[in-house]
């Protein structure tokens, strides 16, 4: 299957869904006012991953600024890739900059929601 | 529209500003002659700023400028204020005066003149400039000067395009009102002030205008982009719920403030809403300003939870996530306007540490 590749936008964020490695990286910002409309080429992407998953799956999320339009839509890919994680292994990687403390309570939050293996990363 | 920007300029920020005032000449289908007017004498007032402050401090001598646009009915009034230094004051009143005293065909040979000469330094590159402003606008100039030190004086400029039925006089009241306006904004430490079309490029240009005003004096990367995030939180949200004013070309149209004073800062967004709406409205800043801590964190993740279950559009984080970024109470006026509508605003202050 094809791999997913999003350019960066004043609003939006850079995506590489790489099929062939299974590594997932959302990065820079996230911003825009219709969340669902922007994310739901990333879930259609999913629905079509999960059906034919590598052995392990990296989402990699590093994000300066996202808004809490987009935290709805953070949630739902960790909730879908928990569902994944019954049937082969997902890990997730949350880098903030080491003198974001808000960015580190975020990653906390969301990985107290979901049962994943959650790796709070400084850069 | 009415744009407002006092402090440090950067050539960012007056682009910022040319893209802004383009979207809302667009949104109300203004006239390309009139368009192509406005926006070329706003370049050359912006210009006339940066060109005068010190590169480096993006602020002359450590004296913000000061640039306002605003369209009343049919007319546009742009002005701008920039430091210089005092000596130079009869030098400028003279210029503006002999622009003033020529009618359209003599200003074009004044122009001719000059620029057939090929000598701009003896003359001026603002003096070609100044012309030109007057030729487009078709008005007088209006300028006033206020003495700041022994140094320095306060320049202040400003140009007039008149709809086909002006209601701008022709006169001085407009400028004086505006340094009235200026006045009252340094006093209360107002960077920004915007009353517009809330698009999202709009949202994100006043973004980039807030980070360059108030972001970069801000040392502390934590409040710096608290500061960042609420504006974004409190722009959608506030346009979100917006009623659309029923004028005839329906856009989004909104306020938004930004400045701080006494070590905080404070971001401000309105917009018109139904007075049918207002006990809703209330009530929920009123419930989330009742929490604090772990319960403001336990309704965060409650709503989070219950929103992506029921797959339902509606955000309902943004006040919640903003009071638990600020740390302080969510402050929201409603001020009546006709036809059963009001002015609905919240404010959210950020201490400096």
């Amino acid at each position: 299957m094809d791999s997913l590749i999003l350019e960066p936008t004043p609003e939006t964020p850079k995506v590489n869904f790489d099929a062939n490695t299974g590594k997932l990286d959302i990065s820079g910002r996230s911003l825009p006012e219709d969340a669902i409309a922007f994310y739901k080429k990333l879930f259609d992407w999913l629905d079509k991953y999960s059906a034919q998953p590598k052995a392990v799956t990296s989402l990699n999320i590093n994000l300066e600024y996202y808004n809490t339009a987009t935290s709805k839509q953070l949630y739902k890919i960790l909730c879908v890739l928990e569902e994944l994680n019954k049937k082969n292994k997902v890990e997730v990687n949350w880098t903030y900059n080491k003198d974001d403390t808000d960015m580190l309570s975020q990653g906390e939050r969301l990985s107290k929601l979901v049962i994943l293996k959650f790796n709070l990363v400084e850069n | 529209m009415t744009y407002v920007y006092n402090g440090a300029f950067s050539e960012n920020l007056s682009d910022g500003i040319l893209s802004l005032a383009e979207a809302n000449m667009e949104e109300v289908e203004e006239s390309s002659k009139v368009k192509k007017k406005v926006y070329f004498i706003m370049v050359e007032s912006l210009q006339n700023i940066t060109r005068h402050q010190d590169v480096k401090q993006e602020t002359y001598n450590g004296i913000p400028s000061f640039f306002l646009i605003r369209r009343k009915a049919n007319d546009y009034l742009i002005t701008s204020g920039n430091s210089i230094e005092n000596d130079k004051v009869n030098m400028l009143t003279g210029l503006l005066e002999r622009v003033n005293s020529l009618d359209k065909d003599s200003l074009k040979d004044l122009q001719r003149e000059i620029l057939s000469e090929g000598d701009l330094s003896s003359k001026g590159g603002a003096g070609l400039g100044l012309i030109e402003i007057a030729r487009k606008s078709g008005n007088k100039l209006f300028y006033d000067f206020k003495k700041i030190n022994d140094v320095h004086s306060f320049f202040y400029f400003q140009t007039k395009v008149l709809g086909d039925s002006p209601l701008v006089t022709g006169g001085m009241e407009e400028l004086h009102s505006m340094i009235n306006f200026h006045q009252e904004m340094s006093d209360k430490n107002i960077g920004i002030i915007y009353q517009g079309e809330f698009s999202q490029d709009n949202m994100l240009n006043l973004l980039g205008m807030a980070e360059s005003n108030i972001g970069e004096g801000i040392e502390n990367l934590q409040v710096r982009k608290k500061i960042f995030h609420i504006t974004v939180e409190l722009l959608q949200n506030i346009f979100k719920h917006a009623d659309i004013l029923e004028n005839e070309h329906k856009e989004r149209q909104g306020i938004f403030f930004i400045g701080s004073r006494a070590g905080q800062y404070f971001i401000c967004a309105g917009n018109v809403v139904k007075d049918d709406k207002i006990p809703s409205l209330k009530k929920r800043i009123d419930e989330i300003n009742k929490l604090e801590g772990a319960d403001l964190e336990a309704k965060y993740i409650s709503v989070l939870k219950e929103k992506v279950a029921n797959g339902s559009i509606s955000n309902g984080l943004g006040f919640i996530d903003i009071k638990s970024k600020a740390k302080q109470n969510l402050i929201y006026s409603f001020t009546s306007l006709p036809n059963g509508n009001s002015l609905y605003s919240v404010q959210v202050n950020v201490s400096n540490n």
